[in-house]
């Protein structure tokens, strides 16, 4: 067992257990902490990162990031790279939502600009873009037509007149994985993903329009076309159903695995296989094709705010300036090349509620982004602010460029009723003057800012320790709840 | 008695039932993950569904179990409030055969509540005594 007294201080903000502390730890557990956390902080969690630390394979370190929390297995805000030739694959470490991610549309209005349209433009996008049980994708695919979006991602969503050809340059993986197989993806999760393609979901899911607020790095934003007051709208959503199944069926598969060899696992939930099994091949080309769904769906989602920004402020979209800033991935695994040590080596990265941070110069990052870094995009709750940051040296030298995800939960959903009713949270944002309209009164509770880490403090660390840069705030303006 | 209980976990939500049997476990099981996503007291039952299921051992048939009961929600938008369920232990597993009683989701007649993704192993427990059995899961929000 390892505790808070095990964390050693390596510098301001970052922390370690050493390997020494727990046996069967391969490699160190480190997390990214401000003074307030390092305190408030529960065994439970730090022993995740540390059980991560016990898996074959793993390369330099387990990774906690400055919005870690309890979750099955891995924590959430968890990295963990496994080495190509020893490692292995765990779909504990990417979690049920595949590619949980984020998307952020630029406009060329202000907030003055939208102000008078605000109610009309969230009447119109609550009714367009459906959510919750019953209120499924307004294109309903037929059963042929999934094979297509597991394949090819976002792109089969432009190609059949969602979007623009320009958009795909800038998605991570540009909206497809090519390892993607949907022969490798059950009956069941082929049956959920049909008629919810399209859809928000519930939960922390969300779409906002928002205005740039504080600007923290003049020369980043403009290379991003980011400017003060401007107004962009920011879509958080994943995989649905599709993905918690594929996620579902293969840690029931994983769990035979580990039994079978006989591995040494801590925890049942970090069922995991070796890179070269079978298992973890066809796990790999199922999470890819879990992975496409999403980008299917947030390409959607995001044709359908073009054509509500279309209807109620009768200017075409592309006359707005509705271009995609980025899209990125939350809940991952991705083959990539990281220096490990003196050598550069090909590792398999696992980002559970974590978003890739590559810093300048890597070929994987669009072409106009790439001399500051990626840009990193960290949503926060409802009513509070969402950042964009960029991707950073300091998080490939130390986190296989990765950083924070979000705002990360403290209070238990019942938790959270008992301390908010639904009418207290939507007299606050209206006093606030940020308009919302969500499906279930319930979920407005469960989701009050006040159940979720501080999200300025997490980007604060993030920044602070290095592992990404701050760029811009985003303050909302209108919010729609699945 | 509740014929089950919900408790907290920080990200997700516990259920907990006691029961009779291990047939009620299973029943008040799916009861409560449906009453997550609705009020199951107010369904009516209007059609049935047939299950069928067979898994290793019973932590796998309780996990498959949930699953096909949140895809029956998901896929066909059925809910159900009346169950018959019946478990065997048989030489190659478990075999699980049910009757769902209930009706079609419809958002004018069903209250929503929230989304269930999917059950998970964590904390998962099942006690079976000669005339007690007690079941705990948590399933992913």
């Amino acid at each position: 067992m390892v505790t808070k007294a095990d964390l050693e201080k390596v510098r301001d903000g970052v922390y370690e257990i050493p390997s020494s502390k727990e046996k069967g730890m391969r490699v160190s557990a480190r997390v990214y902490l401000d003074d307030e956390s390092v305190k408030s902080i529960d065994d439970g969690t730090l022993q995740q990162v540390a059980n991560v630390a016990h898996l074959e394979g793993i390369q330099k370190r387990s990774i906690g990031l400055p919005d870690i929390h309890f979750g099955y297995g891995f924590s959430i805000g968890g990295v963990a790279a496994f080495a190509e030739n020893n490692g292995v694959i765990s779909p504990g470490g990417v979690g049920f939502d595949i590619n949980c991610g984020v998307r952020l549309v630029k406009t060329n209005l202000t907030k003055e600009d939208i102000a008078p349209y605000m109610n009309d433009l969230v009447d119109d996008l609550f009714k367009k873009i459906p959510s919750g049980l019953g209120s499924n994708g307004i294109k309903h695919l037929k059963e042929t037509e999934i094979d297509e979006v597991l394949e090819n991602g976002a792109k089969w969503a432009v190609e059949n007149g969602y979007g623009w050809d320009e958009d795909l340059k800038y998605l991570e993986e540009n909206g497809c994985m090519d390892m993607a197989n949907p022969d490798e993806v059950s009956t069941k999760a082929k049956r959920r993903g049909i008629p919810q393609l399209g859809s928000l979901g519930s939960g922390n899911h969300f779409l906002e329009i928002q205005t740039i607020g504080d600007i923290y790095d003049d020369k980043t934003a403009k290379v991003y076309g980011l400017e003060k007051n401007q107004v962009v709208v920011l879509i958080h959503t994943g995989s649905r159903g599709c993905g918690y199944q594929i996620c579902a069926d293969n840690l029931r598969e994983m769990d035979k695995v580990a039994k079978r060899l006989k591995m040494d696992i801590p925890d049942r939930q970090l069922a995991c296989a070796p890179i070269d099994s079978d298992e973890a091949q066809k796990y790999l080309q199922a999470m890819a094709c879990g992975a496409n769904y999403a980008w299917t769906n947030r390409q959607m989602i995001q044709h359908w705010l073009r054509e509500s920004f279309e209807t109620i402020l009768k200017q075409d979209a592309d006359s707005l300036g509705m271009h995609v800033l980025y899209d990125v991935a939350h809940n991952i695994v991705k083959r990539e090349r990281h220096k490990v040590g003196k050598m550069n080596k090909t590792v398999y990265v696992h980002r559970k509620g974590a978003t890739r941070a590559f810093g300048p110069g890597r070929k994987e990052i669009t072409q106009e982004y790439r001399d500051v870094g990626q840009p990193v995009l960290i949503p926060g709750t409802m009513g509070t602010a969402s950042y964009v940051l960029a991707g950073t040296d300091t998080a490939m030298e130390e986190t296989f460029g990765s950083t924070a995800h979000g705002a990360g939960r403290m209070l238990s959903r019942s938790g959270a009723k008992r301390e908010y009713t639904p009418e207290q949270i939507s007299e606050q944002l209206a006093k606030k003057g940020i308009v919302l309209k969500a499906n279930s009164p319930s979920v407005i509770a469960e989701e009050a800012p006040g159940a979720y880490k501080d999200v300025d403090s997490v980007v604060k660390t993030a920044n602070d320790t290095g592992i990404s840069k701050l760029v811009a705030q985003m303050l909302p303006l209108g919010v729609i709840k699945g | 008695m509740n014929r089950f209980n919900y408790f907290d976990t920080t990200a997700d939500i516990g259920i907990e039932v006691v029961t009779d049997s291990l047939e009620d476990a299973f029943i008040n099981s799916a009861l409560a993950t449906m009453n997550l996503v609705t009020d199951t007291d107010k369904i009516q039952n209007v059609k049935s569904v047939d299950v069928k299921i067979v898994s290793e051992d019973l932590y796998a048939l309780l996990y498959d179990w949930i699953t096909e009961v949140i895809m029956l929600m998901n896929c066909d938008y059925f809910i159900a409030k009346d169950y018959e369920l019946n478990i065997k232990d048989e030489d190659n597993g478990y075999t699980l055969s049910a009757t769902l009683h209930g009706d079609t989701y419809d958002t004018d007649r069903y209250n929503y509540k929230t989304e269930v993704k999917a059950i998970t192993y964590h904390l998962m427990q099942i006690d079976q005594k000669k005339d007690n059995c007690h079941v705990k899961f948590i399933v992913d929000i």
